[in-house]
């Protein structure tokens, strides 16, 4: 049986049979995207990857890892979330176009320079950015590379690692400093 | 449940550790954020460490109140490089009273490893690194508040070293107060550009380009056998000062991580030394509780002159200080035996009352906080650090300045026939300054 909602329906379920007994009124969901929480995940499965001699798909998970931990820092420095914790669809009104840090790599990166002054804590963003130096790491890096056959793919794994691992000590700073 | 305020998040967390029952390795670590809020931290796994144990920490960080994150306990899978986290040099043995118990009994202090991440202050608890290549004597100059008569003691100090035939390097890192340069170089005599400029340029990968171009001679050493050079925070016809130091503090990218500020002071002063070969270095301190300052005492200073004029303004911040220090003895040995006091603008009248007053008051100030606590019987114990009231080489044995009105508003570069100082009135109330940085000097020496 499913436990009832939270708020004043506690203990109760739809038809009003007392449930208490059965189980604990179920906390609401966390939001579904978590970008800290899969920055880490890509970064582990990316290096298992890369131990492994799988470059390929090593690669593309380390231009996942950046835009994760990028997004992860720009939700942290005041970018309001949508329902699902993502980075909204939209520009906040007035504006309302398209909101230039929903993006994959490299074009995240080049619209956080960009369009820095859509970040509203661009101090602390500062303060993080400068953890990680080399901006340029992923110029060469596609989320298409994923339909691509091997050959096609440029030799730049260990440059986007690089960028990778910097991004993941970013994250560790921001972790310890409680702005996760 | 009472509320938890930030100063007793740090106890509770203590007293939760001597309590629970914990294995004696990983010793737990506690990190608190930049919000003051507490974790406990484990250099370990999660996995490793026992169940039962992490049940209580994650319980005790819970009750923590607006001081805890969440119950979430850090490890090594909390993050990607554990061994930089657990391994970074600001992690400091720290001393955390527990206060009392029910029955008002003092429980006493426990020690835990603490690793503090603030917005800014990082830098009064980063002493420089052991075994640092020698370099001249750095004596910083510093008073909680301005208006101490601290540039002029800085620029008569210069005088008395030149005029003993010291080269003699001045750097101004008072940039939200630019005016040594004013007191030691006629206008329009500077160099072309000044430490801001040094900041900027360097960020931007061209600081070498101008050094050679920052600093220039003061005729204040004209009539000594010395030289002055003086290094000045901006440089001769500056139109830009505000927009250069609006981004002079910034984080510097680079690929062995961001340069901050401490470090780029610290590499400024260095390459200005190896450029100027002076004798010995001076240093003018931005005043209060600042983070440049924390970088030239903490950071910089073989001794830092701490300029006090008695009262209870300058004792409440320097006891703030002290204590920061004093509850994490590590730094605190390093640091104290760098410190001096200066009294400054010490009255002519009721002279001796105030300057006793001033020397007890010092005095109890170190007992209390930086010196080691003596034995309550007297043993032969010698590596205990804690200097006679009477010693007059102490930290807490202070240096007189005099009030002179002569110095007021007073311009050193003028010579005693157009209204300036002789050099006998200088020796007079600068004269123990001078002796004392002297033997400071001569210290290293031996």
């Amino acid at each position: 049986m499913e436990a009832g909602g939270g708020g004043g329906e506690a203990g109760k379920n739809e038809e009003g049979m007392n449930t208490a007994s059965l189980a604990p009124a179920a906390a609401p969901l966390p939001p579904r995207v978590a970008y800290e929480l899969a920055a880490r995940r890509h970064m582990t499965d990316a290096e298992t990857l890369f131990a492994a001699g799988r470059l390929a798909n090593a690669g593309q998970l380390y231009g996942f890892v950046a835009e994760c931990g990028l997004k992860a820092l720009l939700l942290a420095c005041g970018i309001q979330p949508d329902a699902d914790g993502d980075i909204p669809r939209k520009r906040p009104a007035p504006d309302k176009g398209k909101h230039p840090l929903r993006e994959h790599m490299p074009l995240l990166m080049s619209n956080i320079t960009a369009d820095f002054q859509i970040v509203p804590d661009g101090v602390q963003a500062n303060r993080y950015l400068a953890l990680v130096p080399n901006r340029n790491d992923f110029h060469d890096w596609l989320v298409d590379h994923r339909y691509w056959r091997d050959t096609a793919l440029p030799a730049s794994v260990s440059l986007w690692r690089a960028g990778a691992r910097e991004i993941s000590t970013m994250l560790d700073q921001a972790q310890q400093d409680g702005v996760l | 449940m009472a509320t938890i305020h930030f100063n007793d998040a740090l106890r509770l967390a203590a007293i939760s550790l001597e309590n629970a029952v914990l294995p004696d390795e990983p010793k737990v670590r506690v990190i608190r954020d930049i919000y003051g809020r507490l974790r406990f931290a484990l250099d370990c796994a999660l996995a490793d460490y026992p169940a039962p144990a992490l049940a209580q920490l994650q319980q005790a960080q819970a009750a923590l109140g607006c001081y805890a994150t969440n119950s979430d306990v850090l490890s090594h899978d909390s993050f990607s490089d554990p061994e930089a986290v657990f391994g970074n040099t600001d992690w400091h043995r720290t001393l955390v009273e527990l206060g009392a118990d029910e029955d008002g009994n003092p429980l006493g202090s426990a020690e835990i490893q603490l690793l503090d991440r603030q917005i800014t202050g990082q830098d009064w608890l980063r002493p420089p690194m052991e075994g640092g290549a020698a370099h001249p004597h750095r004596f910083v100059f510093f008073g909680l508040k301005g208006g101490v008569g601290r540039s002029t003691a800085l620029c008569m100090a210069a005088w008395g070293l030149a005029q003993r035939g010291k080269k003699v390097l001045l750097i101004d890192f008072d940039l939200e107060s630019p005016g040594l340069s004013g007191l030691v170089l006629p206008a329009n005599k500077g160099a072309d550009f000044g430490v801001v400029d040094w900041f900027l340029e360097d960020a931007v990968g061209q600081g070498g380009a101008v050094l050679p171009r920052m600093v220039s001679a003061s005729p204040l050493a004209e009539t000594t056998i010395g030289a002055i050079r003086v290094a000045a925070a901006m440089g001769v016809g500056e139109q830009n000062y505000l927009a250069k130091l609006s981004r002079a503090y910034a984080d510097v990218p680079s690929a062995s991580g961001p340069q901050r500020m401490g470090a780029r002071m610290r590499n400024m002063v260095e390459q200005l030394e190896a450029q100027e070969k002076p004798d010995v270095v001076l240093i003018d301190s931005r005043a209060g509780l600042h983070d440049l300052a924390a970088v030239s005492i903490t950071g910089l200073a073989d001794t830092a002159l701490l300029f006090a004029t008695g009262g209870a303004q300058s004792w409440t911040g320097f006891r703030q200080l002290f204590l920061h220090w004093q509850h994490r003895p590590d730094v605190a040995k390093h640091v104290r035996e760098r410190l001096v006091f200066v009294r400054a603008l010490t009255p002519k009248t009721d002279r001796e009352a105030s300057v006793r007053g001033f020397q007890r008051e010092a005095y109890a100030l170190f007992a209390e906080t930086l010196y080691d606590e003596l034995p309550a019987e007297q043993t032969q114990e010698s590596d205990l650090f804690h200097p006679g009231e009477k010693d007059e080489s102490a930290p807490h044995f202070p240096i007189l300045v005099d009030l002179d009105e002569r110095f007021q508003e007073f311009d050193p570069m003028l010579r005693p026939e157009d209204g300036g100082a002789r050099p006998a009135q200088i020796e007079g109330a600068f004269g123990q300054l001078i002796a004392r940085l002297l033997s400071r000097m001569d210290g290293d020496a031996a």
